[in-house]
């Protein structure tokens, strides 16, 4: 248990070191000196009150999608659609949030449910192609994505758009704001961190007590692990597939309704950057671990908050971090890399 | 045993790569305090000078953007002025940022374009320290707070102006207008542009086409080539990027044209007749002065022909002397207020 400790925290710094290293050559290339760029990236996360904020702020939704990419994936399942899930779960909140007169008791609730159910209505066709026919998920769940982040684009624009932004000049396309009710308030009031923190945190003991302690999250890990090994052990695995997706998809969601609620105040059409694929990034980073996963997204919350201290900065643009983040995760998740180290025992001694 | 020795190792290899990383870096360490001290030089003088930082939404490549550029490098040069340029390509930066700069201690957040305008009317009531400025913000009489101000473009003159050049050089008596989008902005330049042809009056017919792209040239020469083929001999665009393709297409079709936001007419010398001017340098360079020498109020401001804004750049190979006199004619009635342009038009 001990060693494997040591080899995740290894393969992390050694991750680090390479995107580190490669993301620099990228700083040198704009004429920036990296030490300064870093040593910016690093105050700016964590320095001062709103770095701080900002990285937890960024931390919420990367928690609550990596928790969706890690259910998926336990089950042996590729979700890529999470991307979409967050755009109608953000739209969904956004709409029922501007229903007046409900009490905030009431009004999150429905908001979040309202978000959750849609992203899981979202995932039946993926969900059941795969559990019904086998069907391969990836490539429906991907291209079903584009689909949706598309179809709340045209959505907005043909019959939700706040009515002050058709006469102005540089159009976004948005949602009119919610009702206070609705708004899941600041923890701290300036700042943008806000109680969408609880629901991440949550979701992570709920992950964990499931998998942990439930006969069903054994069956869901193992599953994963072995799906002939389960199917044997009497697992009924079609409409466990079937669940893992959905529920996927539904987590995500949340995570777009949380920074609608939370953040916004109003769907905005591109509130998410990536955040989807940065979700089975962070899960991937986390080892589908729950504490790992909260570390990943501590991880990105503060590259996200970091690199916008850096832009401010310095001259090196935001992409240079999605290029480092990129290589990082290459890095993880390359296993013969570790091998060539001596950190990962070869897996090929066994055979 | 071994396999401790091999975990060490690998620390020493990472160790060494990074110090490896460290090394390469330490000629820019070295020529750093070099790069520091004219700063800190010129930090003593402008000690009076406020922090200035400039918003924008997209890399400054566009050449609205080049226009702006040139507003921030007049008031480095005249008032020794740097303006930090912040650009925010994700809808989600543009709190985060404003936010930020307002922590840092900026006097002065000026942005461009209405994108920023949400998180400005949130952040100047939490930060009253910080005056915002907006340009292409039009808050139509709306107060939102003693540190915000509105600063907008008086965008239908010089289109109106266009539209008269265009009146009076078209030959058939047919000029076109391609917008990059139906929205109110370039509706605006729209209905100048047609009060401009109907204050000729000489039975000039106006052809409009919306690319509903700002970034498609091939649109916009498609559009534009089917245009001059059913008569029309001058075309207007306001649509950015899709406008370049509006020129590729004049110039193939031996017809005119005329630019937006900046002066076009070096991009094709034969065919562009006039350009549009929406000038952001000269808006950015005269809301930060002003606030600068402490003219400042927070009071809507529509920069145009009265304000001494140029509206209009006449490519002088091409349109004959009586024209521009007409068209300077015209320019002293817009100042004097004497003829009301609309801002809106019915036409589709």
């Amino acid at each position: 248990m001990n060693k494997s400790w040591v080899q995740s925290l290894l393969r992390l710094l050694v991750a680090f070191a390479i995107g580190l290293i490669i993301s620099s050559l990228f700083i040198l290339a704009v004429g920036e000196n990296p030490i300064v760029a870093y040593k910016a990236l690093l105050e700016g996360a964590f320095a001062n009150k709103l770095g701080v904020f900002t990285t937890l702020r960024w931390t919420v939704p990367y928690i609550i999608v990596g928790v969706a990419a890690t259910v998926s994936f336990k089950a042996g399942l590729f979700n890529m659609g999470m991307e979409g899930c967050i755009y109608a779960g953000a739209l969904a909140a956004g709409l029922l949030g501007t229903i007046p007169g409900l009490p905030p008791i009431i009004h999150v609730p429905l908001c979040i449910m309202g978000a959750t159910l849609v992203g899981m209505i979202w995932m039946i066709v993926p969900a059941f192609l795969k559990a019904k026919y086998g069907t391969n998920e990836v490539i429906i769940t991907w291209m079903q994505s584009y689909a949706m982040t598309l179809l709340c684009s045209f959505l907005v624009t043909e019959y939700f758009q706040r009515p002050e932004d058709i006469t102005s000049a540089a159009q976004q396309v948005r949602t009119p704001f919610i009702e206070p009710s609705a708004a899941l308030n600041p923890i701290i009031d300036p700042y943008k961190l806000n109680t969408s923190l609880y629901i991440a945190i949550a979701l992570i003991v709920i992950l964990y007590v499931f998998s942990k302690y439930t006969i069903m999250g054994y069956e869901h890990r193992m599953m994963g692990t072995s799906y002939d090994f389960s199917i044997y052990g009497g697992v009924k695995t079609r409409k466990m597939q079937f669940w893992a997706l959905l529920i996927s998809g539904g987590i995500a969601a949340i995570a777009g309704a949380a920074e609608t609620l939370g953040v916004n105040g109003q769907y905005i059409h591109g509130f998410s950057t990536s955040m989807g694929p940065n979700g089975i990034m962070v899960a991937l980073m986390g080892r589908l671990n729950p504490l790992g996963l909260a570390i990943s997204s501590l991880f990105m919350g503060a590259i996200q908050s970091g690199a916008r201290a850096m832009v401010r900065a310095t001259e090196v643009s935001v992409y240079t971090m999605n290029i480092m983040i990129s290589i990082i995760v290459i890095c993880i998740t390359a296993d013969g890399l570790y091998e060539m180290l001596h950190i990962k025992k070869r897996q090929r001694e066994g055979d | 045993m071994k396999k401790i020795i091999g975990v060490l190792m690998s620390i020493l290899v990472v160790l060494s790569l990074i110090a490896g990383c460290a090394a390469p870096a330490e000629d820019p360490v070295v020529e750093a305090p070099a790069v520091e001290e004219p700063v800190a030089e010129t930090k003593e003088p402008a000690e009076e000078l406020p922090k200035v930082a400039l918003m924008s939404m997209r890399e400054m490549t566009q050449p609205a953007d080049a226009s702006t550029l040139e507003g921030v490098e007049r008031l480095k040069n005249e008032m020794g002025l740097d303006v930090k340029i912040v650009v925010c390509l994700e809808v989600s930066e543009y709190y985060d940022q404003m936010q930020a700069l307002c922590e840092e201690g900026y006097d002065v957040i000026y942005f461009v374009y209405d994108n920023f305008l949400e998180a400005a009317k949130e952040l100047c009531v939490l930060y009253p320290e910080t005056t915002f400025i907006g340009l292409w913000i039009n808050l139509n009489g709306e107060e939102v707070a003693p540190n915000l101000k509105p600063v907008h473009f008086r965008s239908e003159q010089g289109s109106f102006m266009c539209g008269v050049v265009a009146a009076l050089m078209s030959e058939s008596k047919q000029v076109g207008f391609i917008g990059g989008g139906n929205n109110a902005g370039i509706k605006t330049m729209l209905a100048g542009y047609e009060a401009g042809i109907k204050y000729v009056d000489n039975g000039t017919e106006l052809v409009v086409a919306w690319a509903n792209t700002f970034d498609d040239p091939l649109k916009g020469q498609e559009l534009a080539s089917s245009m001059y083929e059913r008569g029309v001999d001058v075309i207007y665009q306001a649509a950015n990027q899709t406008g370049l393709g509006v020129f590729q297409a004049a110039q193939d079709a031996g017809k005119y044209a005329i630019g937006v936001d900046v002066d076009q007419s070096d991009l094709a010398p034969e065919n562009i007749i006039c350009s549009s001017l929406l000038d952001h340098g000269y808006a950015t360079y005269d809301s930060i002065a002003a606030f600068i020498n402490g003219n400042y109020n927070n009071s809507q401001v529509f920069y145009g022909v009265q304000e001494g804004m140029p509206v209009i750049a006449i490519n002088e190979a091409l349109v004959s002397a009586d024209v521009i006199a007409e068209v300077e004619a015209v320019q002293e009635l817009v100042a004097a207020g004497q003829i009301e342009i609309p801002t809106t038009t019915d036409t589709e």
